[in-house]
């Protein structure tokens, strides 16, 4: 164990800071990167991943696996137990996965799949049960091609679909082909982004992704009408909100779509992005550049409130992940120089240096607390 | 005899310029990868590892400057100093003394104005240390700077001699006047393999051309740190009298490093060039399946005007002549260890992409 990080984190205890562990990437440069996880209780960084520029951890809902990307044969998606014990391949050979997403239940792994051309993107649906994916968002009509669809997340609990199904309802079918005949269960539905329109006129749109089925957000249901480029588009853990980004308005702003419409809830003429719910899906992380660098800024989408967590003049601080009581944000910085780990009170806004690696630190993912 | 050895070890100190094996030493920015084009009582910026007397150096002539410090995070050194209206325009040497004397060649060029329209080199793809071809790729370039200077020379003199004869020259001569050169962008694979050896070759190449050189990474000199050894910086911006140039890495274009710092660096860095005439993007490869955040900031949100990139070692196929997102022409060159480069012009309302050169036999 590093003796510098136990005596910053202990510094950090006596001072209230939080425990867990939170998975990240460390590295000297992105061909060695690896995941790790930190305990922050006794500062202890154990090894996970494959060290095969390793990137993007997603831990399991129950806190007990971690899904990240590591480079094998392409870029593929491994699951691996939080003890560093059975690693396990999940994506298809010789292929470039990305982007892998939990199911609420923690039994299947969505995650994106192509051959390393940005056309032939899909989703596929691994089960953890049967060992086995299947891909999703297949075309009810054999003559109509899918858009490539990425950055995949499940729906959960979300009343979305059956808000949606309503609404088209009293607008008519004609309004929204497709949709009459959608049986979308929530816990069996992914949302995620679709790539539109051909080269030389690219856009995206937010789609909602079946076995059978993946249909497009319509545009009555969206902020506005037009050639606008959604991303990041991430449901609410207690199914009230959708959150994403779009450039409507010019800019990049944070919009929720919610039972009454999207409205945008950060609104401020620099860039806004990278939603992150809160674990009880009352508040929104995201990053922004309005105080000139890299900061991150919370958000309320009741009230649109939004509130500085942390925001540097020298450094930028980005990639923020909750901890699962919602009291803390780790986060990245380059406060220190290189880009290292923090943690931030989100209520005295108290922030503390997890990591003191001297190479990089990034994408953290907070650890849920395993069930009981 | 002391008076001699004295002097030996001053004309050492002097002459000696990043550490022995061509890495950065003291001073970081500018070089002579990423200098400074600078008018006389401008403020030229600086980054160091450590304090000490900051001069301009040139032949025998020395400029010392009035440098403001200030720390950064991680210990580093940010500085700024007037360029004294004394000083001469042309090319210098960035001296610092501290403990030990560093130097870093072709870093500041002192300019009077800032020309409205200008030209620029693209050559890209110069893989210093290859053997592909019979002749050696330490030659190739070296014959590529001395035909590039060759030209920009040309290419100044029938500028000047259109200038004096102004109004005897008819209006077909002078539509086919290209502007002077004002610098040389060299969009990434710099090296073969990223070895030290090729990054000091390609440090001691580079200073055999008479116009700023600005260069960027490729994936072929990102297997370990050694372009931030000799450049330092990945991904950075600079303006260009009205117009604004940010350079940006690529390496990772299929997987997407969108975990790292580079992303909230273009988002300000584009918004630094935001009010510019022109932005224009300069880096080794597109791809669609490149980081999306960097797209939706430098394609979507914000289009540059313009993009130069390299890799393929071709000219552009008629689809990639515009990034998809529909707003952004590109400019890409076939290779420079092919013995290619080409013009582009920067005129008040448009980018005029030149005919390829190839200037140098690769036998």
């Amino acid at each position: 164990m590093n003796s510098i990080i136990f005596l910053t984190l202990l510094v950090c205890h006596l001072s209230g800071m939080p425990s867990g562990q939170i998975a990240f990437v460390s590295g000297s440069e992105q061909e060695d990167r690896c995941v790790s996880a930190i305990d922050l209780k006794t500062g202890e960084i154990k090894r996970l991943g494959r060290a095969q520029r390793d990137s993007n951890p997603v831990w399991s809902p129950d806190g007990t696996k971690l899904a990240f990307e590591s480079v094998q044969d392409g870029l593929r998606i491994f699951v691996v137990n939080h003890d560093g014990t059975d690693m396990k391949l999940v994506s298809p050979a010789a292929s470039w996965s990305r982007w892998p997403a939990w199911s609420p239940d923690g039994k299947r792994l969505a995650f994106v799949s192509s051959d390393g051309s940005p056309e032939n993107q899909i989703i596929q649906v691994y089960s953890m049960e049967t060992n086995s994916a299947e891909p999703w968002g297949k075309s009810l009509n054999p003559e109509v091609s899918m858009p490539p669809l990425v950055r995949p997340k499940w729906l959960g609990k979300s009343l979305l679909v059956a808000l949606l199904q309503a609404r088209i309802e009293e607008m008519g079918q004609d309004a929204a082909p497709g949709w009459a005949n959608a049986e979308a269960d929530p816990q069996n539905t992914l949302l995620a982004i679709g790539f539109l329109g051909k080269p030389g006129r690219l856009t995206t749109g937010i789609f909602v992704v079946m076995p059978d089925a993946a249909l497009l957000l319509p545009d009555d249901v969206m902020p506005s009408r037009g050639n606008y480029v959604e991303w990041a588009v991430s449901p609410s853990p207690n199914g009230k909100w959708v959150a994403f980004e779009s450039n409507d308005g010019g800019d990049r702003e944070i919009f929720v779509l919610s039972s009454k419409g999207a409205y945008n809830v950060s609104n401020h003429r620099a860039a806004d992005w990278n939603p992150v719910w809160s674990p009880k899906g009352d508040r929104i992380a995201f990053e922004s550049f309005r105080e000139g660098t890299r900061g991150i800024y919370l958000v309320d989408p009741e009230t649109s409130l939004v509130r500085r967590i942390v925001a540097e003049r020298d450094a930028d601080c980005w990639a923020p992940t909750w901890s699962p009581d919602g009291r803390w944000i780790a986060f990245v910085s380059t406060l220190s120089g290189n880009p290292e780990l923090w943690v931030v009170n989100t209520v005295n806004l108290e922030k503390c240096q997890v990591t003191k690696l001297g190479g990089e630190a990034l994408s953290p993912a907070w650890r849920p607390e395993m069930a009981k | 005899m002391k008076r001699y050895l004295a002097a030996f070890f001053v004309l050492v100190s002097i002459s000696w310029g990043r550490t022995p094996d061509g890495f950065l030493d003291l001073i970081l920015l500018p070089n002579n990868g990423i200098p400074s084009i600078i008018k006389q009582g401008e403020r030229l910026h600086i980054q160091a590892r450590r304090k000490g007397e900051v001069m301009l150096v040139r032949a025998d002539k020395r400029f010392p400057l009035n440098v403001d410090w200030k720390e950064m995070p991680g210990g580093l050194l940010s500085g700024t100093a007037e360029i004294p209206q004394d000083v001469d325009v042309g090319s210098y040497a960035l001296e610092l003394v501290a403990d030990h004397t560093d130097r870093n060649s072709r870093a500041v060029y002192v300019v009077k104005e800032f020309p409205k329209e200008y030209t620029v080199v693209h050559i890209t793809d110069i893989h210093i240390g290859s053997n592909r071809h019979p002749k050696p790729s330490e030659t190739i370039f070296r014959e590529l700077a001395t035909r590039v200077n060759e030209k920009c020379r040309q290419i100044d003199l029938d500028w000047q001699s259109n200038q004096r004869q102004e109004g005897s020259t008819s209006e077909a001569q002078t539509a086919e006047l290209i502007p002077p050169v004002a610098f040389v962008l060299i969009t990434g694979d710099l090296t073969e393999g990223g070895e030290p050896v090729q990054f000091q070759t390609l440090v001691e190449l580079l200073d055999l051309f008479e116009l700023p050189t600005f260069v960027c990474a490729g994936n072929h000199d990102r297997n370990s740190l050694n372009y931030e050894k000799t450049f330092d910086q990945l991904t950075y911006y600079f303006h260009f009298g009205s117009d604004g140039f940010l350079f940006f890495d690529t390496k990772d274009f299929l997987i997407a490093d969108e975990a790292g710092p580079q992303d909230g660096l273009l988002e300000r860095y584009r918004d630094a060039i935001m009010p510019a005439r022109w932005s224009i993007g300069a880096t080794h490869r597109y791809d669609p399946t490149m980081g999306m955040r960097s797209q939706l900031t430098l394609f979507v949100d914000k289009p540059l005007d313009f993009l130069f990139y390299g890799h393929v070692h071709r000219e552009a196929k008629p689809e990639e002549r515009v990034v998809p997102w529909g707003t952004t022409p590109v400019c890409i060159t076939p290779a420079g260890i092919d013995g290619a480069y080409r013009l582009v012009t920067v005129f008040e309302n448009r980018i005029l992409p030149h005919a390829t050169e190839i200037a140098v036999s690769i036998q």
